[in-house]
């Protein structure tokens, strides 16, 4: 089911950030929603997810749907293992057994199988977000939420950490709103990209990716052609 | 200030070196220095104790009167007498028992008080004022009440168990108030129950409160006992023998018996801060989340 969010309205005090805000986000499909810092990406998952209600107007599609969401920052618990912290969050939805072995799974997915015993202090940046990206994977969710889970990594770790999102994806199809301030990621990992402006948020254009997600690089001059419209919209 | 002090000294003692084998005797200049700049923290420390203990022997020279200051040997004397006797470690045992039993109850219930308060804002209402009143009462107060309401033995586990307890709840109630909030989105994001958030977000945020809650509490604790027992002469204990010896005006005595306290405290702190040390995750807590 496509998530739609319905003439979305919202103010923080005297700032209004949505006014009268539609949007829809096809189903099984990756939306990347690009857009300045402070134009409203962040509170727009927060109010897709739940975590904020709006003051008028709604969201469907999701009802009951169970969602994975990727911080800007890994947030896992520093007193838990990378392994442990998996396992707190798929606990509810399988048999012990089955806990530990997914868990572990996806944290060799993430290439972190050697690690899973660590503490989060014990690891790099990077790898706590990879972590926390096992977490997302592992969590048995049909939606995914991303709020700029690259912006504190290193060009390197971000492509690598894109490539490790392709192949994940096209493991297990979820619909996914992945919201940066950064035009490669979006051109890389978005099916969609939505340019938002605001506030108060509005969408100042849809594009299309027109390749497949597993050929995207950032040598394709498709690709780079998506990029430069893209620049020339924001700038 | 210690940092930029130990490398200057690293520089001369090099310096040093190179010039060592025009001066004879040098050598010995060498040593004394490689052997500051290893352990100047505990040389600066044990420099500290013997002005303290050489002042104290000055003074009690010139006084001339045990009674009133004995000198560190005569101490030295009685506490070696006291360690080589039987009833010594009844006394020493008796308070310890008293002490950790006033300490873990108000762990326990400071834990508990405290959790409950700091997620419930009608809870902490309720025992806010208290809390207030315990804090502020003296501590003097506290003991001589808790005098006419129990057995001797049981003053000093009341008067500690009073003292300790505020400090306990107070941090932990400041500690589950201060728990990251972008940890606790995570678990209303990722669908934890109110109570598996709680129990495995809020509560271990609250150790690192706990435990300087603890350490605070600890220290206060022999402090209040010791007292305790000088005002309530239970059959054994630090703090009665103390007020006996007191009484006899055995001077040498009591300085005994105020260094067993102290030492008791010193150890207690030392365990306390040896088991906070195992728990490796509470030093990097602030930039891993």
């Amino acid at each position: 089911m496509p998530i739609q969010c319905k003439q979305l309205s919202l103010s923080f005090g005297d700032l209004q950030v949505f006014d009268n805000f539609s949007l829809e986000v096809p189903d099984q499909h990756v939306t990347a929603i690009l857009g300045p810092s402070g134009c409203g990406k962040t509170t727009l998952l927060n109010l897709m997810s739940g975590l904020l209600l709006p003051d008028r107007g709604g969201v469907s599609g999701i009802g009951d749907e169970r969602i994975s969401y990727l911080f800007q920052e890994p947030r896992l618990l520093p007193w838990k293992t990378v392994r442990k912290n998996v396992e707190l969050v798929v606990t509810p939805f399988f048999p012990p057994g089955e806990v530990s072995r997914r868990s572990f799974e996806f944290l060799e997915k993430v290439g972190l199988n050697q690690f899973a015993d660590y503490h989060p202090h014990e690891l790099s940046g990077g790898m706590r977000q990879r972590a926390a990206v096992a977490r997302a994977f592992a969590y048995p969710s049909g939606v995914m939420l991303m709020d700029e889970p690259f912006q504190a990594l290193d060009l390197h770790l971000k492509l690598s950490l894109i490539e490790l999102f392709k192949k994940l994806w096209k493991l297990e199809q979820r619909t996914a709103v992945f919201v940066t301030h950064d035009i490669q990621e979006a051109v890389l990992l978005g099916d969609t990209v939505i340019v938002l402006y605001g506030p108060p948020a509005h969408i100042r254009a849809t594009l299309e990716n027109p390749m497949p997600r597993v050929e995207r690089s950032l040598k394709e001059h498709r690709i780079l052609e998506m990029e430069q419209k893209l620049y020339s919209l924001l700038a | 200030m210690t940092g930029s002090t130990s490398k200057n000294k690293k520089y001369a003692s090099g310096e040093d070196s190179q010039r060592a084998p025009r001066r004879g005797g040098t050598i010995v200049v060498k040593v004394v220095l490689n052997c500051f700049i290893r352990h100047h923290i505990l040389i600066i420390s044990g420099a500290a104790i013997t002005i303290l203990l050489g002042i104290w022997w000055i003074a009690a020279f010139v006084i001339d009167a045990t009674i009133i200051l004995p000198p560190p040997p005569a101490v030295g004397r009685e506490l070696w007498a006291l360690l080589n006797s039987n009833d010594f470690w009844h006394s020493v045992g008796l308070t310890v028992f008293r002490g950790l039993s006033g300490f873990f109850i108000s762990l326990s219930l400071g834990i508990v008080l405290g959790i409950a308060a700091g997620i419930s804002l009608p809870i902490h209402a309720l025992f806010k004022p208290l809390i207030a009143v315990i804090r502020t009462t003296p501590i003097m107060s506290v003991i001589l009440i808790a005098l006419l309401w129990f057995k001797t033995g049981t003053v000093p586990i009341f008067s500690s168990f009073l003292i300790a307890f505020p400090v306990i709840t107070q941090n932990v109630i400041v500690g589950i108030r201060q728990t990251d909030q972008k940890l606790l989105q995570m678990g209303r994001a990722y669908g934890l129950s109110a109570t598996r958030r709680l129990l495995h977000i809020s509560v271990p945020s609250v150790v690192p409160y706990l435990i300087s809650g603890a350490q605070t509490a600890l220290g206060l604790t022999w402090k209040v006992v010791v007292a305790a027992e000088v005002l309530s002469i239970p059959n054994w204990g630090v703090g009665s023998e103390m007020q006996l010896s007191q009484m006899s005006l055995e001077t040498a005595q009591v300085f005994a018996w105020t260094v067993v306290a102290i030492l008791l405290s010193a150890a207690s702190q030392w365990v306390l801060s040896m088991s906070i040390r195992s728990m490796s995750w509470s030093k990097a807590y602030a930039d891993t989340v």
